[in-house]
């Protein structure tokens, strides 16, 4: 009796220990690994870029050495050029095509499952696939172009893969086809999440179609407008596989981006400083293109929860 | 940035897995000493030189690990390297060319093999420049494997038959086979198909122009003079007429592509170091016969060469007797001649019967002769035998530059090529 008491009255404290700490100790593994491998190295790019390391990583402080001669390199400020111009057009064109395909989509059509997922398709593909098949698409003498001139009208002319000034463009294209998809599931999912009495009310009160959709349904999407837009400006400033399968970076280096310099300085060049300044500039562009986003996000939130 | 740690993780996972196999297979207990090489020679008749020369160290009792990394032509596997370095998992031997090789030693990695070098007397059987490049503060640390020639033009014979034009025999001739080539309907060059196959043509193009002193001071020595002179302007505007000649739709095919389209009788001609040879076999046509094989013509003659070596590492997992046994064997004569004649170079060893090769490595030999002959033997820019990889990314950068703007000056490309070159080599050496 006294002995199952006894181990009764330490057993509670042990479990309650347990209640309290076991969330805890689970999430050190994880917390641990994320603090090395993630933050860790970010750390170590930073100071790596502050060094002189050239072939292997040394402790050499140069200051900002790497930062001066990287803004002097014509290629650096090409890559950069190009990241704007894929960045802004790859995210505005996959909103654009992913909410209008998702509008039509949620207009109760028939065989909706089927165009779904002939929609979603693409995505499951690779890069790297993806780069190679508008590759060839996109050749001119052996895709697209060439397509058409069999078909007679010879002075079609679709030459952007192998134009240096229209190549970034033909990225574009083959991103958007990708990715576009994906983001019409993203938009179907929050307009069916829409509650449907809001419109009828609408609709009741006289509103036209467009005036539903401009006033109700687009506003009330703003939480998939804003997951879709970290999505898709992640993805673009960390794109490398399909500038690489797709272009490899050319004509020339007309197609680098970022990304592809950071590589080539890094492990191909032998100039790692380099290459570390450059993932410090894009980590930081990463920064301040979502801070603001986040920070009027949870701003919002907690409003919406003081009312 | 999230890409380069995942980069990094699966680097080192792949490194640890590399030793973890390493670690197995040093129990197996050779009888003289293990040796592992880390490489990039993992296509067909690469790989199958890799094994003969496994068995032949086999034979003597040595144990070779062959840690082939694939891609990127060879990048993949210096990113190996320099994580296997850092995680002190160090290769008995690397596949390392160039001035590469120099960087390493001076890093204080390498491991000298001036015992072997003695035995075999290194200082007369390789040709100067190269022995030359295998030293460090005057010690052996590499060994080289083989000699290819960069400034090659492959021709297709019947191709120039139908066109009606004669076999080129200068500067001026070529063009005029090249514009009659042009009116036959035919694309006169394959080529240009990205930055490393215009740097090879223009590679080419200097030398024939500008002679040998003029390469060497201008891509060995980085002299700005001769990065921005006359010669230099010369040589690009002949890139420029190249540029002309060749299919502007034909940017992002590759190399061994636009040799295909030359053994077809697509193209004419294509400017390309001797590896295009295995190409030529594959495709049925006999390298010297259907495709014939000459230097891209001009005022000048020689021999630009690519020696592809391996560097021998100090502290490495490797047994220091494997590795002297690797570097003797690499250099035997039998080794020579059957590595040689599958990967389509010639001998580096001098002395090597050249019995039983193709008519154009026949040829590269008779050439490579005379270059030492005449001091005409130039090491390729263009293949890394020149200059360090980040003053080497800066002159690809220029004429990558200079081939896709077609309002670009050749005098603002030189100047531009003296002084970029100039950075990247001032910042090399911080």
């Amino acid at each position: 009796m006294a002995a199952s008491s006894s181990s009764g009255d330490s057993a509670m404290p042990v479990r309650r220990w347990l209640d309290r700490w076991l969330p805890k100790l689970s999430l050190v593994p994880s917390g641990v690994a994320l603090l090395v491998f993630v933050y860790g190295f970010i750390g170590w790019t930073i100071w790596l870029s502050l060094t002189t390391s050239s072939l292997l990583p040394n402790n050499t402080f140069a200051g900002l050495r790497q930062y001066e001669v990287l803004f002097k390199l014509d290629i650096w400020w090409v890559s950069v050029l190009n990241l704007a111009i894929f960045g802004v057009l790859y995210v505005a064109l996959c909103l654009a095509i992913g909410l209008f395909l998702a509008i039509l989509l949620d207009q109760k059509i028939r065989a909706e499952g089927w165009l779904r997922t002939i929609y979603l398709y693409p995505l499951a593909l690779s890069l790297v696939v993806t780069g190679v098949v508008w590759k060839w698409l996109l050749n001119p003498s052996l895709g697209l172009e060439q397509f058409v001139h069999s078909l007679g009208w010879t002075g079609f002319s679709f030459d952007w893969l192998i134009n240096p000034d229209m190549a970034i463009y033909a990225v574009v294209i083959a991103a958007v086809w990708q990715a576009s998809g994906f983001v019409t599931a993203l938009f179907l999912a929050g307009l069916r999440g829409i509650d449907s009495s809001i419109i009828k009310a609408a609709q009741i009160d006289g509103a036209s179609l467009p005036r539903v959709y401009l006033s109700i349904i687009i506003p009330s999407l703003r939480p998939v407008f804003f997951s879709a837009i970290i999505l898709l400006v992640s993805l673009a400033i960390k794109s490398f596989d399909l500038v690489i399968a797709l272009t490899g970076g050319g004509p020339g280096y007309s197609t680098w981006v970022p990304a592809i310099f950071m590589y080539d300085f890094g492990f191909n060049r032998g100039q790692i400083g380099l290459g570390a300044a450059a993932a410090t500039l894009m980590m930081a562009a990463v920064a301040l293109a979502m801070l603001p986003m986040l920070i009027a996000e949870l701003k919002g939130r907690r409003d919406g929860h003081k009312n | 940035m999230r890409q380069t740690q995942w980069a990094v993780r699966g680097v080192q996972l792949g490194a640890a897995v590399v030793a973890l196999s390493i670690g197995a297979a040093a129990h197996a207990a050779p009888e003289k000493g293990t040796i592992s090489v880390l490489n990039w020679w993992t296509s067909g008749s690469e790989a199958k030189s890799m094994h003969v020369l496994q068995n032949m160290l086999a034979e003597d009792g040595y144990k070779m690990i062959n840690n082939a990394v694939s891609g990127g032509g060879g990048s993949n596997a210096r990113t190996v390297l320099k994580s296997r370095i850092q995680s002190n998992n160090i290769p008995g031997a690397a596949q390392i060319k160039g001035p590469e090789i120099q960087q390493w030693c001076k890093a204080g990695l390498a491991m000298s093999i001036d015992k072997v070098a003695a035995d075999q007397n290194w200082a007369e059987i390789l040709p100067g420049p190269v022995a030359q490049g295998m030293q460090c503060d005057g010690h052996f640390v590499a060994v080289p494997f083989n000699l290819h020639r960069i400034n090659w033009v492959w021709i297709n014979k019947s191709a120039m038959k139908k066109a009606g034009a004669a076999m080129p025999t200068d500067w001026n001739s070529f063009v005029a086979a090249l514009e009659k080539l042009k009116a036959a309907g035919i694309t006169p060059i394959a080529g240009g198909g990205d930055t490393w196959q215009v740097a090879t043509e223009f590679d080419a193009v200097a030398l024939a122009t500008g002679g040998a002193d003029f390469y060497r001071k201008a891509f060995v020595a980085l002299d700005e003079d001769a990065l921005s002179g006359p010669k230099m302007v010369k040589s690009l505007e002949r890139l420029r007429t190249l540029q002309r000649y060749e299919d502007p739709n034909g940017q992002g095919l590759s190399w061994n592509h636009d040799t295909g389209l030359v053994v077809k009788g697509e193209a004419g001609m294509q400017i390309m170091g001797d590896w295009a040879k295995g190409e030529i076999t594959n495709a049925g046509a006999t390298p010297g016969d259907e495709i014939a094989c000459m230097a891209l013509p001009g005022e000048h003659s020689g021999f630009i060469y690519n020696a592809d070596s391996f560097e021998m590492f100090k502290n490495s997992n490797s047994d220091k007797a494997a590795q002297y046994a690797f570097a003797r064997t690499a250099l035997s004569p039998a080794f020579q001649r059957k590595f040689n004649m599958a990967k389509g170079s010639i001998p580096v060893r001098q002395g090597v019967s050249l019995e039983g090769f193709d008519a154009c490595a026949q040829k590269a030999q008779t050439a490579f002769e005379a270059a030492v002959d005449n001091n005409a033997l130039v090491p390729s820019f263009s293949q890394d035998m020149a200059e360090n990889g980040a003053v080497k990314g800066a002159l690809f950068d220029v004429i990558a530059r200079f081939y896709n703007d077609k309002d670009m000056s050749a005098e603002d490309a030189a100047a531009q090529m003296a002084s970029q070159a100039q950075q990247a080599q001032m910042m090399s050496q911080l």
